[in-house]
């Protein structure tokens, strides 16, 4: 045992909570040094001082005093209603986050589930293609309307998108 | 209200060593809570003077401990509501009390800073407003009450209110984590390097 782990033992060893083993290396220890002896019986002796020290009491109007105080200012306060332990401002914050917890959460699920099925849908025309040769071409030519049928749309887009200028005023020079 | 103080002592019933009491802090503060007025004032005999022991050796002045004291009763009647009996009763006066004698500590540490000169001129921080001793050994005993008084009023803020808690309030390890709300380990570390830090001080004492 050294010096540090000998004075960390010392309440222990005061309060008998010190293992037994522990015990017997302690009371070593203070054998051979009177030192440590000495601070032992000194830390003991304090105490016993501060145990025995001087008591106060209060003043014997103590009790008068303070009825009269309680009575001019011992305005019980009542605890607020919690819910679960949270104020009801609290309690509602924390339901609403809860709300938008789930909201976002199945949200969140949703989107998973549809990029998985349209992964499975992927796989599944995949394997059509390979499987059937006709197939794949029905389906490029279906591809080919819908890109044929994208492109006229747009053109009907932009041609509405043009300026109809026949309601501007135009000016002639005679 | 409350206008018999001395008969109310007597209505709470003692065991018949006269020494224990029947009904449990507790119990009384259950009775307080519904009402009863009487179980207030048995809690207030029960732990003026100990309160007062502990904030007076805190903050070294006789008066504003009782007043603190006061505080902590008048707070224990306005917030008897509060209390709920997962926690001792002891633990949580003392923990009230400990709050508001660290707020005054405090507030006379600012002070003792800013009046440093004039404090220095007429250092006396313990007055005791007890009896005179009269014996030569109750007069050595009060010095070293004083001394002793002195050098833990010197040791730093945490390890004074373990050291009071522990050593002069007689208090459990697990109640003082409890005021203090440290864990145990903590407690017992602190308690421990507090009585040490207590030997340097106290060397002159003892030589």
């Amino acid at each position: 045992m050294n010096r540090y782990e000998f004075e960390n033992l010392i309440s222990d060893y005061l309060d008998g909570s010190i293992p037994f083993k522990k015990r017997k290396e302690f009371e070593d220890y203070m054998k051979d040094d009177k030192d440590a002896e000495d601070l032992v019986s000194n830390i003991k002796t304090t105490i016993s001082e501060m145990n025995n020290s001087q008591k106060v009491k209060v003043a014997d109007n103590f009790n008068e005093k303070l009825l009269s105080r309680v009575k001019n200012e011992g305005i019980v306060s009542k605890p607020n209603n919690t819910i679960l332990g949270f104020t009801p401002f609290y309690a509602s914050i924390l339901s609403c986050l809860c709300v938008a917890f789930f909201v976002v959460t199945s949200q969140l699920i949703n989107v998973s589930q549809d990029s998985s099925s349209e992964i499975k849908t992927n796989q599944y025309t995949a394997e059509l293609e390979q499987n059937n040769p006709s197939y794949s071409k029905s389906v490029d030519l279906e591809k080919k309307l819908i890109v044929d049928s994208n492109i006229d749309s747009l053109q009907d887009k932009k041609e509405k998108e043009k300026p109809n200028n026949s309601n501007k005023i135009k000016f002639v020079n005679y | 209200m409350m206008n018999q103080t001395s008969s109310i002592s007597s209505i709470i019933p003692l065991d018949k060593a006269g020494n224990n009491y029947v009904y449990s802090d507790e119990q009384l503060m259950a009775r307080f809570q519904k009402g009863d007025e009487n179980a207030y004032i048995e809690l207030v005999n029960r732990y003026r003077d100990r309160l007062l022991n502990f904030v007076y050796n805190y903050i070294g002045d006789f008066e504003i401990s009782e007043d603190i004291v006061q505080d902590t009763m008048v707070k224990l009647y306005q917030k008897k509501h509060y209390y709920r009996e997962i926690a001792k009763f002891s633990t949580w006066l003392y923990t009230i009390a400990k709050n508001l004698a660290n707020t005054e500590f405090r507030k006379k540490k600012q002070r003792k800073i800013t009046l440093l000169s004039q404090i220095s001129r007429d250092d006396k921080p313990y007055d005791i407003p007890a009896d005179q001793p009269d014996t030569d050994q109750e007069i050595q005993s009060d010095i070293t009450n004083r001394i002793i008084r002195k050098a833990i009023d010197e040791l730093p803020e945490k390890f004074k209110t373990v050291i009071l808690l522990r050593d002069i309030q007689e208090l459990p390890y697990e109640e003082i984590s409890s005021i203090i709300e440290v864990p145990i380990g903590t407690v017992k570390s602190r308690i421990n390097r507090a009585r040490l830090q207590l030997q340097v001080e106290l060397k002159h004492l003892r030589t």
